[in-house]
């Protein structure tokens, strides 16, 4: 017996469609509107709708931001973060960014697994982003991905991103309060020493601090944020005894709320704006630069200097 | 403005299957061949696989159980997803299953299976036929 199954036509929304049931805060939607970022054939248009019905309304969704090094814990805090907010009634949208393969731009997208035992939940949306080969693991597509989860009013936005040296501190003017999760025995003093991340997290969240190692490596990273002019506070939890999470939801609330009280979240989200043009920017001039290299053909006897300076140049930018 | 079109496919393994590796294995393939692959974990009811599909927007969602549940757990998995209203997303089932169920499968709205001995390579290319082709075409 032969049964023939009709191809599939995938149901296509228009942007308005799109938009609509996004603020309507309809998952299919939401979800629509986060692949609609990468689509080649959006209208810039679209996003402007994002920001400028954000604005109106205020966005009042807690942005938080959470890096470290691999293996530290992120996802599984993230999990034990969202399982506490959704039992106190919160809405939690969650944006994981795991890095693609530089041969062949697929992805294995992971952090999800960490908090599948949560779902299904209609108060829990989870999107998993590649790094889609951009460097820092944020590319301007995730910034607006904030946006458009601040449009269906979330309580909580958590952004994951695996950020450990100097390069990768972007994630801080994407978030309003970013933590740095470390774990005990994970790299000596030098390591935090030679990490930028440090200087400008709000937070150090110390996971694992169940684990008997853990007070030594707090020694270690009292002595160094001593050394830091404004450096950030510290505390230690264990997302497998559940030990100091409640303390971490009511200092990352009590720490908003000084912000907005204080006018540091207007600044810091002003300065995301900016921050975010640059963003782009630098990703369109990216792409032209790349369409320029690949096709340029290497004469040895000029200097790379002088081909860029007058390329540059005929592009119209002083130089 | 925006990037170029990559396909997105959920490995679900719905139900009580521990047996993960030919999940692994095949999510590791469909990675390799330039695909984001986002996996559920095992242990999985069929309306987590399905709200997990929705939110990640996936083309395709890539079903595997080895405890001869298909039959009753697959189907389940259309079902969330037509409830959803995502009946657009292409279902795949893979597995040991018995040439017999392939066509009781298609009828409960899988669109293809993939039994023993089917290699990745199998999969990838009929994701990029259907899926790859499609878009190319619109």
């Amino acid at each position: 017996m032969k049964v023939k199954v009709p191809k599939k036509k995938r149901r296509i929304l228009t942007e308005e469609e799109v938009f609509q049931r996004l603020i309507a805060g309809d998952e299919v939607g939401l979800a629509r509107a986060l692949s609609l970022i990468y689509d080649e054939n959006v209208s810039s248009e679209f996003l402007s709708r994002v920001y400028r019905y954000n604005q109106e309304k205020g966005s009042l969704s807690k942005v938080l931001g959470i890096t470290g090094a691999g293996g530290v814990g992120k996802s599984t805090l993230i999990s034990v973060l969202a399982e506490k907010l959704l039992q106190s009634g919160k809405r939690v949208g969650v944006i994981a960014v795991d890095p693609s393969s530089p041969k062949t731009g697929g992805a294995l997208l992971g952090d999800r697994i960490r908090l599948q035992h949560l779902f299904p939940n209609p108060n829990l949306f989870f999107r998993s982003f590649s790094s889609r080969g951009m460097v820092g693991g944020i590319n301007p597509f995730i910034f607006d991905a904030v946006s458009i989860l601040e449009a269906a009013s979330f309580d909580y936005v958590i952004v994951e991103t695996l950020g450990i040296g100097q390069d990768e501190i972007d994630i801080v003017h994407m978030c309003d309060i970013t933590s740095l999760v470390i774990a005990p025995g994970l790299g000596d003093d030098v390591q935090f020493l030679k990490s930028g991340i440090v200087e400008v997290v709000d937070l150090i969240v110390m996971n694992k601090a169940d684990l008997p190692t853990a007070s030594r490596t707090i020694g270690i990273l009292h002595s160094f944020t001593r050394m830091v002019e404004s450096h950030p506070d510290i505390l230690k939890v264990s997302s497998y005894t559940r030990m100091g999470i409640d303390d971490l939801i009511e200092y990352l609330n009590n720490k908003w709320e000084e912000f907005q009280k204080t006018g540091e979240l207007e600044k810091r989200r002003r300065f995301r704006w900016k921050f975010q043009v640059g963003n782009w920017m630098r990703y369109i001039m990216g792409r032209k630069i790349e369409e320029f290299v690949n096709e340029a053909g290497p004469v040895l006897e000029v200097s790379p200097f002088e081909i860029a300076t007058n390329t540059l140049k005929e592009w119209g930018c002083e130089v | 403005m925006g990037d170029k079109k990559v396909v997105r496919v959920l490995v679900g393994k719905p139900g009580l299957d521990g047996h993960d590796r030919a999940a692994k294995v095949m999510a590791r393939a469909l990675r390799d061949a330039g695909f984001e692959v986002i996996y559920t974990g095992i242990r999985q009811t069929p309306a987590q696989v399905a709200q997990t599909a929705v939110q990640e927007d996936v083309d395709v969602v890539v079903l595997n159980n080895l405890t001869g549940a298909h039959l009753e757990v697959f189907p389940l998995v259309v079902e969330e997803l037509k409830k959803r209203g995502r009946d657009d997303i292409y279902v795949l089932a893979t597995g040991v299953i018995p040439f017999e169920d392939v066509g009781p499968l298609k009828e409960k709205g899988i669109d293809e299976v993939f039994g023993p001995g089917t290699g990745p390579i199998h999969i990838i290319n009929w994701i990029k036929e259907h899926v790859m082709g499609e878009s190319e075409g619109a």
